[in-house]
């Protein structure tokens, strides 16, 4: 079968939720309302269009002056002019009436004017919506309506011109109108554009609802207009990321990766497995993050590049926290081999986050992976349960296409025992491990207990030991008898369930 | 800008006799290409439609302007001719202040020499510009 001809709009991460672009000649409709971002997506498809695809295009206007467009355009170091002064860009300032007129005329002087520098492209800012039931139509059923608007897009074909026409929608939710705009039923591409409000924040989502002629990604999808570059379209996080990474779900089953925590090994049959999930559950301050920043150092001393993704701590308090047990960060960052990210957890945007993990992962091509925290990320998204776990499997599924051994901290708010073991979330299910670090209440003090609750493929004792952090050394698992001064855990039993008793069988009651 | 220097940029363009010329020509500085019927271009600018047939014929005479000739049809395709000059871009950069625009416009004022600034024709059609007139007469 011929390669189909597909249009790249070049906006990034666009052409990927549109499997590579739109069928050339399509008339492309963006509806949104003011702000949404409708202008800049256009100036974008006709701005990469001439630069990088050699595909020169005609701006119309029929509102904002010329001038400004050219400043705007400047902000994302666009220089208009420049392409103008080049013959690949043409910007036409008109009428939407003397528009109309233009794209029924055989000898149309805005279409000679596109014929002039070869364009390819078109963007035209903007029309009011058509309604069925609106005033636009003449005899009251939107005909007249939707003849102009088939008049134009046929204007449009005749020179196979691929255009995007931006069409202003009120601020409220398509799906709220009495009827559908006209434009939806002639146009071949629909994309709508919204300004999304949650919590007191605003995104910007944007959603291919049509398009003739080939398969796109469905959906709502989030996107930035970013200074000095333009449009970033990030794929929802629940979308499909294609064949290599479904078939990926699968960790190696023979190569390990040791923990760097002192015992665990032991414990954990020589190490988590590449590819694998592991969740470390514990309430705050129990040691979680001492684990994995041993875990890290561990690869850094093997020379396997590691990756910490923290939303609760800064790269310096990150790299301070390491230094108090020993673990110079700073200079495995220097040597590339370790990488710190830290995104704020205010107002996250979940499916640019993850486009930015996805990027990191592929990019810097890490062997191990700690996220920092779970929890947080729960938090941050709100009481989106599900969000949440489509992202946790997102990420496990992007860390098994990579063969990276995770470990996912995950705080448990239960400060003595555990009733569950990922909380609300029901992410057990998604993973390969479950370490639970709890505190175990004996006397009176609190002493560490470590237990390996799940590993998948691996046999385990399913024992409980007690380990301790050192100031200066990390976490150690304590050998079953030591130490000599208390009694081990062996004596107790229901350590984890908050009540724990001495066994009565224990040897100083037969003595 | 003293006022022998708006003269002086004034004179070295030459062309610019009537306020109407100065507004045109800033609309196209503007909007460099613009396909526009003569009536909707009289109601971006403000003048009636006698003097921006004047005003377009002096621009397009100075070959500061080409638009399309075409009788059968309504609109008509603008293209300005210069729009990176220096000359231009020191007009616009006076024009762009209200207090740099009336200057200007009295200069020109102190310039003319044609009778149509006088005459009803080259009278502005909308109030905003009729205050212009005003501006201009108490400054004399």
């Amino acid at each position: 079968m011929a390669e189909q001809d597909l249009v790249r709009t070049g906006v990034p991460g666009l052409d990927g939720i549109l499997n590579g672009g739109i069928p050339r000649g399509n008339v492309i409709v963006v509806e949104g309302p003011a702000g949404s971002g409708k202008t800049t997506l256009g100036l974008e498809f006709v701005y990469r269009g001439a630069r990088e695809f050699n595909e020169p295009g005609v701006i119309v206007l029929f509102e904002v002056s010329p001038s400004k467009i050219v400043r705007d355009a400047g902000r994302f170091g666009w220089d208009l002019l420049e392409l103008e002064r080049q013959g690949k860009v043409k910007i036409i300032f008109t009428t939407r009436s003397v528009l109309q007129q233009e794209l029924q005329q055989s000898d149309s002087l805005l279409l000679a004017e596109a014929a002039r520098i070869g364009a390819r492209r078109m963007f035209i800012d903007s029309l009011p919506p058509l309604r069925i039931d609106g005033p636009t139509g003449e005899d009251g059923n939107g005909a007249a309506a939707r003849e102009m608007f088939h008049t134009l897009v046929q204007g449009l074909h005749r020179e196979n011109l691929t255009a995007l026409l931006a069409v202003e929608l009120p601020g409220l939710e398509r799906a709220r109108h009495a009827s559908p705009p006209i434009e939806e039923f002639v146009a071949d591409t629909i994309i709508v554009v919204r300004i999304v409000e949650a919590q007191r924040a605003a995104t910007r989502s944007i959603e291919i609802v049509k398009s003739r002629g080939h398969d796109f990604q469905m959906g709502n999808h989030s996107f930035r207009i970013v200074d000095g570059r333009g449009l970033e379209v990030y794929k929802r996080v629940q979308a499909p990321r294609g064949w290599s990474r479904e078939m990926a779900a699968a960790y190696d089953p023979t190569t390990r990766v040791p923990t760097g925590v002192p015992g665990l090994d032991d414990l954990v049959n020589g190490g988590y497995f590449l590819g694998s999930t592991t969740l470390v559950v514990g309430v705050s301050g129990v040691g979680k993050s001492v684990m994995a920043l041993q875990f890290i150092a561990e690869g850094a001393r093997r020379s396997e590049r590691s990756l910490i993704m923290s939303l609760d701590e800064t790269p310096a308090q990150i790299t301070r926290n390491a230094g108090t047990i020993g673990i110079d960060l700073e200079k495995e960052i220097a040597r590339d081999v370790v990488s710190v990210q830290y995104d704020a957890p205010q107002e996250i945007e979940i499916d640019r986050h993850f486009a930015q993990i996805e990027h990191i992962v592929e990019e810097f091509q890490p062997k191990r992976v700690v996220i920092d925290s779970l929890s947080t990320y729960g938090s941050a998204l709100g009481s989106s349960r599900r969000l949440f776990r489509d992202f946790f499997h997102a990420l496990v599924v992007l860390m098994k296409e990579h063969q990276v051994a995770a470990v996912y901290n995950h705080e448990n708010p239960e400060i003595l025992g555990m009733s569950s073991m990922a909380g609300e979330y029901g992410m057990s299910s998604l993973v390969d491990n479950i370490l639970l670090l709890n505190w175990v209440e004996l006397s009176d003090e609190f002493r560490l207990a470590l237990t390996v609750a799940k590993m998948r493929a691996n046999p385990t004792r399913r024992m409980t030991s007690e380990c301790e952090v050192v100031n200066g050394l990390g976490m150690r698992i304590l050998p079953r008898q030591v130490p000599p001064a208390a009694l081990p855990f062996s004596a107790y039993y229901s350590l984890v369930s908050r009540s724990p008793e001495r066994h009565t069988m224990r040897p100083a009651v037969h003595e | 800008m003293e006022a022998p220097r708006f003269q002086h940029l004034l004179a070295r363009i030459g062309v610019l006799r009537h306020p109407c010329d100065l507004d045109l020509l800033l609309f196209f500085h503007r909007h460099p290409q613009s396909l526009l019927t003569t009536e909707r271009l009289a109601a971006y600018v403000g003048y009636d439609l006698n003097q921006i047939a004047r005003s377009l014929d002096r621009l397009t005479d100075a070959g500061l302007l080409k638009c399309s000739q075409n009788p059968t049809r309504d609109a008509r395709m603008y293209v300005l001719l210069t729009p990176g000059t220096a000359w231009l871009v020191s007009l616009i950069d006076i024009a762009s202040t209200p207090d740099g625009r009336r200057r200007l416009l009295d200069a020109m004022k102190e310039e003319a020499s044609e009778p149509e600034t006088s005459s009803d024709h080259s009278r502005p059609s909308n109030a905003l510009t009729r205050r212009r007139r005003r501006t201009i007469n108490s400054r004399r």
